[in-house]
């Protein structure tokens, strides 16, 4: 037992100085009586790379600003480069924020990427790209890959559900747009909210009492 | 897949910690076995099945949902780990559907790990008393001789699972109790990565209660004086402008009848004000033993129960999305935090079959903080006194600690090594 004379405490553990004033302490360690195991740095693990991306894309940045500043005065492309890379730090960002539950990101990621992609193409003259091809398309990912993700994780029924009838409700915006006559393209809206409704069709007949308890716990006063 | 059936509402005092939980305080508080021999982990984890058994709330996952946090049942199954995290470690984070508890092993000690949400202090010693009598039962079984530790607490899944607070709130809230000022706040460096320091100290407890009961006061007034006094040492003249709080968590079993294995507490403030006259322990002493008397009813203690059981129950406070009650209940907290300069708390005496209390060297609790917290924690003769700060400086711990032993009072210190070589690059980065 180790003993500390200024505190006037004996010290448990294989410790060097006294815990309260840090003096020096005689008599015998005794490692095996150890309460509490040293635990070493525990760092994000995704720390690195984040700070490594981070880096690079100041370093595109400025690289592009400059190079467009010595060359094209009168045309400031590299305006578009920062709010793509900004873009992509929103996304990156969020993924890692909500990495853990897959159907959360999955269901973000549309939102966000459905705004963004309208946004770019409102600023470049309004080509409706964005509504004919990118919302619909990325919907019917979205219900694809959260079946695949729940499927191939097994994940349980109570951790997807919420995700699951939101991903089928955002799948019904192109509906909407086609009927406010917004789209030029056809096909991959009528997919689109095909998948939909036949999704939230199967989630009511065969999952309909998980699905009112899920939305019922959800929304309770 | 089967959908789980069982959810529950968390409780009044539970509504604060999902939205109050940051990565400097983790309303994860770990309450730890010390036995005599070293732990058998496949023997623990035979322990855990058979305790969870007993606990089925104990089984849930929190989810978000539009208006409030709630319980939902889990397939998930825990499992028993040797201890590789700093104590009280955060348990939850809103998108990973854990279970919100923990049981880990190191040498000879049993540490359950469990986010404030789900239960106090009572509730989880409740469980580990019944995981180290069943731990017990099996370990020793052949020197037990076919006599099993029977836990003596009588409660039915649904008692241990009511919500007490609901219970006792009566609807009528009356008289108001006033928010203090501001506090006195220790200050100081702080831990790499926010790791809290652990400093443990064993005291007998007859030698202490005697000590207690020569000043005619509890071992709870007794110490929260001491406490008070070695708050004092660290404070220079300008901050004995504020008085220094110290805040006491009350088990409200004791007031209102209840076997609940959720959360049913209430707190009291101790206040104090140096530089005003006599500053001595016997004067700090003799004013928080007045406040405990006055406080520590059942009529001020149901006031504040209704007054925030109202609060829950109010139109507008209902019809507010979660997002919305999350800031408004962090500001709050912080509010509150501020009117607080450390926090005492006393977990009672730990009652254990006599079968299996030889095994049993000592039991003790470790809580999460961003000030200092310390607990109180009796079992037989061995009283640990566990303080938890994630500050460098060890002043208070210090101070605390030598007044004990000036009275002639034998203490053995346990804290948690800090890894120093870590220590030093966090500062090389600073």
């Amino acid at each position: 037992m180790l003993y500390c004379k200024k505190c006037g405490v004996t010290v448990t553990g294989g410790l060097t100085r006294c815990p309260l004033c840090q003096g020096d302490l005689s008599g015998q360690p005794e490692p095996e009586s150890e309460k509490f195991p040293v635990i070493g740095a525990m760092p994000h693990p995704l720390a690195g790379i984040v700070r490594l991306l981070g880096f690079l894309t100041v370093v595109a940045a400025a690289i592009s600003v400059g190079v467009n500043y010595a060359y094209q005065r009168n045309n400031w492309w590299s305006l578009f480069v920062l709010a793509g890379m900004g873009c992509a730090w929103l996304s990156f960002g969020l993924i890692i924020k909500k990495r853990r539950n897959l159907p959360k990101t999955i269901l973000w990621q549309v939102g966000l990427i459905s705004v963004l992609s309208v946004l770019w193409d409102w600023a470049t003259g309004f080509h409706r790209w964005s509504l004919d091809y990118v919302i619909p398309i990325l919907n019917i990912a979205a219900i694809v890959g959260s079946v695949v993700v729940a499927r191939v994780l097994r994940m349980h029924i109570e951790d997807y559900i919420l995700y699951f009838i939101l991903d089928c409700v955002l799948g019904l915006v192109p509906l909407v747009l086609l009927v406010t006559n917004q789209l030029r393209v056809l096909l991959p809206a009528l997919l689109c909210i095909i998948l939909s409704v036949v999704a939230l069709a199967g989630l009511l007949i065969f999952e309909g009492t998980a699905m009112r308890a899920e939305l019922y716990r959800r929304t309770r006063l | 897949m089967k959908y789980s059936r069982r959810w529950a509402r968390l409780d009044n005092a539970a509504n604060i910690f999902p939205s109050a939980t940051s990565s400097r305080d983790t309303k994860v508080f770990r309450f730890a076995c010390e036995l005599r021999d070293e732990v058998d982990p496949q023997i623990l984890s035979r322990a855990l099945d058979r305790t969870i058994q007993q606990f089925p709330l104990f089984l849930s996952v929190l989810k978000r949902g539009l208006f409030w946090y709630y319980f939902e049942e889990t397939a998930r199954r825990p499992a028993v780990e040797q201890e590789h995290e700093p104590p009280c470690a955060p348990i939850y984070s809103g998108d990973r559907k854990n279970l919100l508890f923990k049981v880990t092993y190191y040498k000879r000690r049993i540490n359950f790990e469990v986010f404030h949400a789900l239960t106090d202090g009572t509730g989880a010693l409740q469980f580990l008393r019944t995981l180290v009598c069943y731990y017990i039962g099996e370990r020793y079984a052949g020197e037990l001789d076919g006599r099993l530790p029977a836990i003596d607490y009588d409660a039915s899944e649904s008692q241990k699972s009511t919500d007490s607070f609901s219970r006792y709130y009566s609807g009528k809230p009356q008289g108001s109790f006033t928010s203090g000022c501001k506090a006195y706040k220790l200050r100081g460096d702080v831990f790499f990565e926010r790791r809290l320091s652990v400093i443990e100290g064993l005291l007998s407890a007859p030698a202490v209660l005697a000590e207690a009961k020569k000043r005619g006061a509890t071992l709870t007034e007794f110490l929260a004086a001491v406490l008070i006094c070695a708050i004092r040492d660290t404070m220079s003249v300008q901050d004995q402008q504020r008085p220094v709080v110290v805040t006491v968590p009350v088990n409200l079993r004791r007031f209102f009848p209840s076997e609940t294995a959720r959360n049913f507490f209430s707190v009291v403030n101790v206040s104090y004000r140096f530089g005003q006259g006599d500053d001595s322990l016997e004067a700090v002493l003799a004013s928080v033993r007045q406040t405990f008397q006055s406080e520590l009813t059942t009529e001020r203690l149901r006031c504040r129960l209704d007054k925030l059981g109202a609060l829950e129950r109010h139109f507008a406070a209902k019809m507010a999305p979660l997002v919305f009650k999350d800031v408004v209940l962090r500001i709050a907290s912080a509010k509150d935090s501020r009117g607080v300069t450390a926090a005492l708390s006393n977990l009672g005496v730990v009652q254990m079959p006599p079968e299996a209390a030889p095994y049993v060297r000592m039991f003790d609790v470790l809580v999460s903080t961003e000030k200092m917290q310390t607990c109180l924690c009796t079992f037989g003769s061995c009283l640990a006194v566990s303080f938890t700060s994630p500050f460098l400086g060890t002043d208070v711990q210090r101070r605390f600690f030598r007044t004990l032993t000036e009275l002639g009072l034998e203490v053995e210190i346990s804290a948690n090594q800090a890894d120093t070589t870590e220590q030093e690059n966090a500062y090389a980065v600073l």
